[in-house]
């Protein structure tokens, strides 16, 4: 292992593969910092571009746009109390009354430093725990992996979102979506009617960047165009890091425990950055022996909420590459990166592709470098950077989601579909329906098909060894277990809600 | 009117298209001698689709009561104020349906005039769509476009082999 850890790393550090961890982590950091831009659309952009490269440099680039992306969101949280993306929520609470007190400086070195430490964290598990966990998944047979993907879709239908009939919806909308096309198994072709550009299904790459990026798009497009005024911001001094080693010192139980909250929650299938930060930062308020300096401009808030965002990287991580289950949409949209160089993501990453697993793990470690150094000395221009008006970047970013579209096969089918699941995604949107469940039933659909179907050959039509093969049994059961509880937890809080309307 | 009736309107949707798509997998043939073939997976999606949309129609059309029955209590105490929400509704969605035309043209004709001269138009228009009355800026939106179009063009061109439709030049 230690060996492929070093050919890892003396493959980021070559020239060109350097270049694209440092742009994939600057143009990460511009993307988080943008509130309204987030990790998802940058991966989203640049997939495209990934094409023509080497697997291990594309992946390169796309790890420093994840590590980036979800760092920079600090910046509009601390100085303008704007979060750049869901995963930055709670470092306003304290990031914000911290920069009105003068102590900005300050904020930006603890968040920046427990960024890093929670990453690094976080990254090193990744690197333990997959490769074991991968060998153990190498066994799995069709039982088993049909249970995973059903556990996975459930987990993330029931968790994204406020209401679960409507995640379980969206992820049906995107089993449905992902049935266009030839069927695994005989490759009959569903849902054509009659249009043979329609035979190969969606392209996977028009239906992500249709429906993060351009359905995004439009919502920013329909609530009122605001630039963002940063006249009234604070103005900050960072001295070295922005505070003392005993201050650090102090830090370091609830560093470690945000960062095992974030880890855990980045490895639960259909939550991420954006649940790990509140939860971790609760949590951080609820042990401290002085909760009610929480929210006025604490250290504690901006430690706990900053490492547990960028631990969520390596959990999330985690069942994307030792099961290819992606847990949320970045991961989605990772997966897709790794279906796109014709990877086979899953237990057999390891032995077929094993090299690239570890580039990625190694640019992971070096975009969390980059990542550091680059807001530290890059802090000025990223603040520029958000003055830049919305109505003049999102045109730009609709044209490059049109041309990586095209892209993908060089016909405009594609760009058309790009375009039908950007209004497909908008309206889902209104309508109050998660998007991520549509993305993860439209990647995780067909492995279940197909593995349901392969199953059933073996047992000539026998559901049976579906429940009793132990490990299928347990995650189907895991899978019907998080529907109820999720079930059960709707029904209390309209009951709550129903007993205060009347009282 | 979708916060009201939203998820009556999805649930009556999604129901119709539920039953379509159950519909459509008469047509499937077995190419297989498997238990279960091709039209297997579809129709649970389908069943799906329907069940969870009936329960989603029902908590909506419950919701809209309750709603009515809250708004009817109000309105005795205090004025409506529907009417200033659909305005607001009204004033936002042109933006949004404006992008979705102008896209749709950009795509249409992108092949026939090229990529140059359509993503300088699209960029412009977009440009004007979603910029505020005092942000319009024709010289600046002209150039930036131009430059846009053509830095993409080349980069993708030579960068990344990427043939983009050269259209009336090529």
């Amino acid at each position: 292992m230690l060996e492929m850890i070093q050919d890892g790393f003396s493959a980021v550090f070559t020239l060109q593969t350097m270049i694209l961890v440092l742009a994939g982590v600057a143009l990460g950091l511009i993307f988080g910092s943008i509130p309204g831009l987030t990790a998802t659309m940058a991966i989203a952009i640049c997939l495209p571009i990934t094409f023509g490269m080497e697997a291990s440099d594309g992946m390169a680039l796309l790890m420093g746009l994840y590590i980036g992306g979800v760092s920079g969101g600090l910046i509009p949280a601390i100085l303008l109390n704007l979060p750049g993306t869901p995963s930055n929520i709670s470092t306003t609470f304290d990031g914000y009354p911290m920069a009105k007190n003068g102590e900005a400086g300050k904020a930006f070195g603890l968040a920046i430093v427990f960024s890093f430490l929670g990453g690094l964290f976080s990254i090193l598990i990744l690197m333990f725990v997959s490769p074991p966990l991968a060998q153990l998944a190498v066994k799995f047979g069709p039982f088993e992996y049909f249970a995973v993907t059903m556990f996975a879709l459930t987990m993330i239908s029931s968790l994204s979102g406020n209401s679960i009939l409507k995640g379980l919806l969206s992820g049906l909308l995107g089993i449905g979506l992902a049935l266009v096309g030839s069927a695994p198994i005989d490759a009959y072709p569903r849902f054509t009617f009659g249009f043979d550009s329609l035979d190969a299904g969606f392209e996977l790459l028009p239906v992500m960047i249709g429906l993060f990026a351009i359905s995004e798009v439009l919502k920013i497009a329909q609530s009122q165009m605001r630039s963002i005024d940063h006249t009234n911001a604070p103005d900050y001094t960072i001295k070295g890091f922005g505070f003392s080693l005993a201050e650090f010192v102090k830090q370091r139980w609830n560093g470690l425990r945000s960062a095992l909250i974030g880890v855990g929650i980045g490895i639960l299938p259909g939550i991420g950055g954006g649940t790990a930060n509140i939860i971790s930062y609760v949590t951080a308020k609820n042990q401290s022996k002085y909760p009610e300096k929480f929210g006025k401009g604490y250290s504690d808030g901006i430690v706990a909420s900053e490492t547990a965002n960028n631990a969520a990287i390596g959990g999330a991580l985690v069942p994307l590459l030792s099961l290819g289950i992606p847990g949320d949409t970045v991961t989605a949209l990772l997966l897709g990166g790794l279906v796109l160089h014709g990877l086979n993501p899953g237990p057999l990453l390891f032995e077929q592709n094993g090299a690239v697993v570890y580039v990625i793990f190694a640019a992971l470690i070096v975009a969390n470098v980059v990542m550091m150094i680059f807001l530290y000395f890059g802090m000025r221009i990223f603040v520029k950077i958000l003055s830049v008006p919305q109505h003049l970047l999102l045109p730009i970013i609709l044209v490059l989601c049109v041309v990586g579209a095209f892209g993908v096969n060089n016909r405009l089918f594609d760009a058309g579909a790009l375009i039908f699941f950007g209004i497909l995604g908008f309206v889902l949107l209104k309508f109050h329906f998660p998007i991520t469940p549509v993305i993860l039933g439209f990647i995780l659909g067909p492995i279940a098909e197909t593995n349901l179907r392969r199953g059933l050959m073996y047992t000539q039509g026998d559901f049976m060894p579906f429940l009793t093969s132990p490990i299928a049994a347990i995650f189907l059961l895991f899978a019907l277990g998080s529907v109820m509880l999720t079930i059960r937890r709707n029904v209390k809080k309209n009951k709550e809600s129903e007993t205060t309307i009347a009282s | 009117m979708i916060k009201k009736y939203g998820d009556v309107y999805a649930g009556i949707f999604l129901m119709v298209f539920a039953v379509i798509m159950y519909a459509a997998t008469y047509s499937f043939q077995r190419l297989t001698v498997s238990q279960i073939g091709s039209e297997f997976v579809p129709r649970l999606v389908a069943i799906g689709i329907f069940l969870l949309s009936l329960l989603l129609l029902i908590n909506g059309i419950n919701h809209a009561r309750q709603n009515k029955a809250d708004h009817a209590a109000k309105e005795h105490t205090s004025e409506p104020h529907t009417a200033k929400k659909s305005i607001v509704f009204n004033h936002g969605s042109f933006p949004v349906v404006a992008t979705i035309v102008l896209l749709i043209l950009y795509i249409a004709l992108i092949r026939e005039i090229g990529f140059l001269i359509m993503t300088t138009v699209y960029l412009v228009l977009q440009f004007y769509i979603l910029a505020g009355k005092s942000q319009r800026h024709l010289p600046l939106f002209l150039t930036l476009s131009i430059a846009v179009s053509v830095s993409v063009y080349y980069v993708f061109r030579y960068g990344f082999n990427l043939m983009l439709p050269a259209g009336i030049f090529g």
